[in-house]
């Protein structure tokens, strides 16, 4: 069930109004079942991996409160991560594993006999295994107290409008909200309307019109000049940050209505001039996360600048195979573990900020260049092999050119399709407000607002193109 | 609404109804906006207005004789993949109805409708024949087709075949029309109301809601916000903007797949779900006092598949038992048709334009004109 889609939509009506309706503990237990119910739509098989990963981690959850014998909380701990663990792994990363170790053992002339299993990966499990997981490690490390009531824990785990493709909440964050009564304000129902619309604009307008381009051009990587692989990478730019962040959005939004905050977890990435600040602006849940529970653990930049670096591509390289089970991913996070180190060195001579109009030209062309640098990584990212990626590289490289239906077919589509997104995007950059929009004058807002709603209804496809961050 | 507004104020132009129509929902709509308002606050009296400006776009440039008239000059089959049926369709199905029902009142608007696919199209579209037919009062002709007309069709679109004021309907069914399954036109069809929930249990009845299941959406969604429906015609304008060929519809697929193309195999299913909504239009049409002539289609036996002999004996056979049980329905088997010579079809399925001329003649010549004389014959006994 999407939520571009009719069925969400009936869905979301139904339980809306139960809700408004209803009490707190209803609310709750309404929310459950209706979270369930929204995961069962896609495989109702995988339910129980939810479930199980909900008992043992409740049980992990109250164990380590209670216990102060080390071993022991190290034990439930144990538990936990490896249950969330090895739920991800059989499921996302077993024939990964198996065809590269065979693919090694073949490098090295050992003809190893290995067994791929055809597993269905479920919907959403990255994401629900480390929300779970950050709730034992944070009991484990006091700093939060455990859930009493099961069903509200298990509210946490399956909050529908997160549950598949995130943000992967904190429990510190989210489960307070879920076990105390909501109020829902004016400034909840409106703010979180505007986030639905700007979030369906973001995903049927933007990420599915540009996603036919963007599949067209990879689909034939093998005869395009390098313009149009820069003008494809520019186009899945704005296809995964419309896709993802659209989704975010529209999960912010619904929470809104139902009076539950959670995370921001897209801001301006492309307004940014450095790896860093892109990590802090994209998909924030996921990198906090990482700087949390991995890269803070193994050390972070305590213990020297070899450590750092690399405490900081582990990182970086795990972080990429949470993307998919796929050498691409790897070396996707590799490209981004790499480039954090390099800003790392060269940060020092290029972190002048000049005053005036000198500045912000010299901020400009900083991110320009470094949207050039993103661009290059989902480059990486969506190719659908090595040696497709081989391909548009070599591409790039050796044949910048740009023809006349380079240009009219991907440029202007580009343009077309994420000018209203920039513009907006700038607006809200320049005030420092993610609702900025929602306080221009009625003159200006109204407008704004039809050509957002007529743009969903015109060129929109509702509930055909699956979100991209789904498969992770 | 339209229809009503027209008739009360004995307005004789669609376009003028129409408008009448427009003013008389949005003096309603401002009415509520008005009620509404006082138990609207802050920002919620903002989405109240934004609601009645969307609707006043709806009525003005979406669902307007504005509206089709640019979809039928934006909406070429070059553009939108459909091979020439948007034009039919916009222009039939709202213009010449309407134009029908307002020009005159009481009694039928037209003797003879054929209804049907490209096929029937292909065989009426030229209607000089009438002038020649021998009959002593011109028959009134009319035809309503569009390509991939399918048997759902046939409800979906009863509405406005009901608004051409028909006494007779011919339905031209071959094996093609009844042994075939293709949903992707089923969201451009006109809004259905309630009758929609009962246009669904037929696929659910049928066990085809999973194959129909996006198109089946995409109608619902239509019908709830109207400029989704009409949301593929701005989708192609977009892509012609940007200098991309229009995707090749399944129409274009027939038509270059000449030489190859063949009739599906007969399957049983396919013909119950197709025959139970050629069933229900003929009950609807009976209620409505309209008559029913079946014709056995035919097609170009290049197209003929394995099992055609045995395919097209159980069609005649269905189709028989069917009119058998409709008072209001004749069935008219090929063998009593004109025969189509090898050289008289165009592709596969569509008859060339001298073969549709022979056809005609001899149909109306040894069929229709008979049965409208001895319809009339009845009625003034």
């Amino acid at each position: 069930m999407l939520f571009n889609s009719l069925e969400f939509l009936i869905f979301f009506i139904i339980v809306y109004l139960l809700y408004r309706v209803s009490g707190h503990r209803f609310q709750n237990r309404m929310l459950l079942l209706a979270s369930y119910f929204f995961y069962g739509c896609w495989d109702w098989r995988f339910l129980g991996l939810i479930w199980l990963s909900t008992v043992v981690d409740y049980l992990c959850g109250l164990k380590l409160h209670s216990s102060n014998d080390p071993a022991r909380r190290r034990l439930f701990l144990a538990i936990s991560l490896i249950t969330n663990l090895g739920i991800l792994a059989f499921f996302k990363y077993f024939n990964f594993f198996a065809e590269s170790l065979g693919g090694l053992f073949g490098f090295f002339g050992f003809e190893l006999d290995y067994v791929t299993l055809n597993i269905i990966l479920p919907v959403g499990i990255s994401f629900y295994t480390f929300q779970t997981m950050s709730y034992t490690i944070d009991i484990y490390r006091k700093q939060l107290e455990p859930a009493r009531d099961f069903f509200d824990f298990a509210l946490f785990v399956a909050f529908f409008p997160q549950l598949v493709a995130g943000p992967i909440e904190r429990a510190r964050q989210l489960l307070p909200q879920i076990t105390a009564p909501r109020i829902v304000t004016d400034d909840q129902v409106y703010k979180g309307l505007w986030l639905i619309l700007w979030g369906l604009f973001k995903k049927v307008f933007i990420a599915d019109n540009l996603a036919r381009i963007v599949d067209l051009v990879f689909a034939s990587s093998g005869d395009l000049s390098g313009g149009a692989v820069l003008f494809a990478s520019y186009a899945f730019a704005f296809q995964i940050y419309g896709d993802f962040s659209g989704y975010s959005d529209i999960a912010r939004g619904i929470s809104k209505l139902m009076g539950i905050e959670i995370m921001v977890n897209f801001r301006f990435p492309y307004f940014v001039t450095n790896p860093r600040d892109f990590w802090r602006n994209w998909h924030i849940s996921l990198s906090t996360w990482l700087r949390d529970y991995l890269y803070i653990p193994l050390g972070g930049s305590r213990s020297g600048s070899s450590a750092f670096y690399k405490n900081l591509m582990i990182t970086m390289i795990l972080g990429g195979l949470w993307h998919g089970a796929a050498w691409t991913f790897v070396i996707w996070g590799l490209f981004h573990g790499i480039i954090l180190c390099l800003h790392r060195v060269i940060e020092p001579y290029i972190s002048f900020s000049p005053a005036g109009l000198f500045g912000r030209l010299w901020f400009f062309l900083r991110v320009i260049f470094f949207f050039h640098v993103t661009c290059l990584g989902w480059l990486i990212f969506r190719a659908g092999s090595m040696s497709e990626l081989k391909q548009m590289l070599y591409a790039l490289l050796s044949d910048i050119s740009f023809s006349g239906v380079t240009l009219r077919y991907l440029g202007l589509q580009v343009a077309f399709y994420a000018a209203l997104l920039i513009v907006v995007q700038i607006y809200k950059f320049y005030k420092k407000d993610m609702y900025a929009v929602l306080w221009l004058p009625r003159y200006l807002r109204w407008p704004l607002f039809l050509v957002i709603i007529y743009s969903i209804l015109l060129f929109g496809e509702f509930g055909v193109q699956q979100f991209i961050y789904f498969q992770f | 609404m339209t229809e009503w507004i027209g008739h009360m104020l004995s307005i004789e132009s669609y376009e003028l109804a129409y408008y009448a129509a427009a003013l008389i929902k949005l003096a309603i709509a401002l009415g509520i906006v008005l009620l509404l308002r006082r138990f609207f606050r802050g920002r919620a009296k903002e989405l109240l207005y934004l609601a009645f400006i969307v609707y006043l776009i709806r009525l003005l440039f979406f669902m307007s004789p504005y509206g089709f008239t640019l979809y039928v000059k934006a909406a070429k089959s070059e553009l939108t993949g459909f091979e020439e049926g948007i034009t039919i369709y916009e222009r039939d199905l709202y213009k010449k109805p309407y134009k029908a029902y307002f020009s005159s009142t009481g009694g039928a608007m037209v003797d003879v409708l054929a209804v049907g696919t490209s096929q029937t199209v292909a065989l009426y579209k030229q209607r000089y024949f009438l002038n020649r037919s021998g009959y002593e009062e011109n028959v009134i002709f009319n035809l309503f087709g569009l390509p991939g007309f399918q048997p759902v069709d046939l409800m979906l679109y009863f509405e406005h075949i009901k608004r051409f004021r028909p006494s007779t309907v011919l339905l031209y069914e071959s094996a093609l029309d009844l042994n075939y399954l293709m949903f992707e036109r089923m969201p451009m069809a006109p809004r259905q109301g309630l009758y929609l929930a009962g246009f669904v249990s037929g696929f659910l009845k049928h066990g085809y809601i999973s194959e129909a299941g996006e198109e089946l959406k995409s109608l619902a969604i239509g019908e709830l916000l109207p400029e989704y429906k009409y949301s593929y015609i701005y989708k192609a304008m977009t892509r012609r903007l940007f200098g991309h060929k229009s995707s090749v519809s399944a129409f274009s697929d027939k038509e270059e797949a000449i030489p190859s193309f063949k009739i599906p195999e007969l399957d049983i299913k396919r013909l119950d779900f197709n025959l139970s909504y050629v069933e229900e239009f003929l009950a609807l049409c009976r209620g409505e006092g309209i008559e029913v002539i079946i014709l056995e289609g035919t097609y170009n036996p290049v197209a003929r598949s394995e099992d055609h002999e045995y395919a097209t004996g159980l069609i005649r056979q269905r189709l028989e038992s069917l009119a058998a049980r409709y008072k209001n329905t004749r069935f008219i088997p090929a063998s009593a048709l004109y025969r189509f010579s090898d050289s008289e079809w165009k592709d596969a399925t569509h008859a060339t334009e001298m073969a549709a001329y022979r056809f005609r003649t001899q149909l109306f010549n040894e069929h229709i004109i008979p049965y409208l004389k001895e319809r009339k014959a009845n009625a003034n006994r």
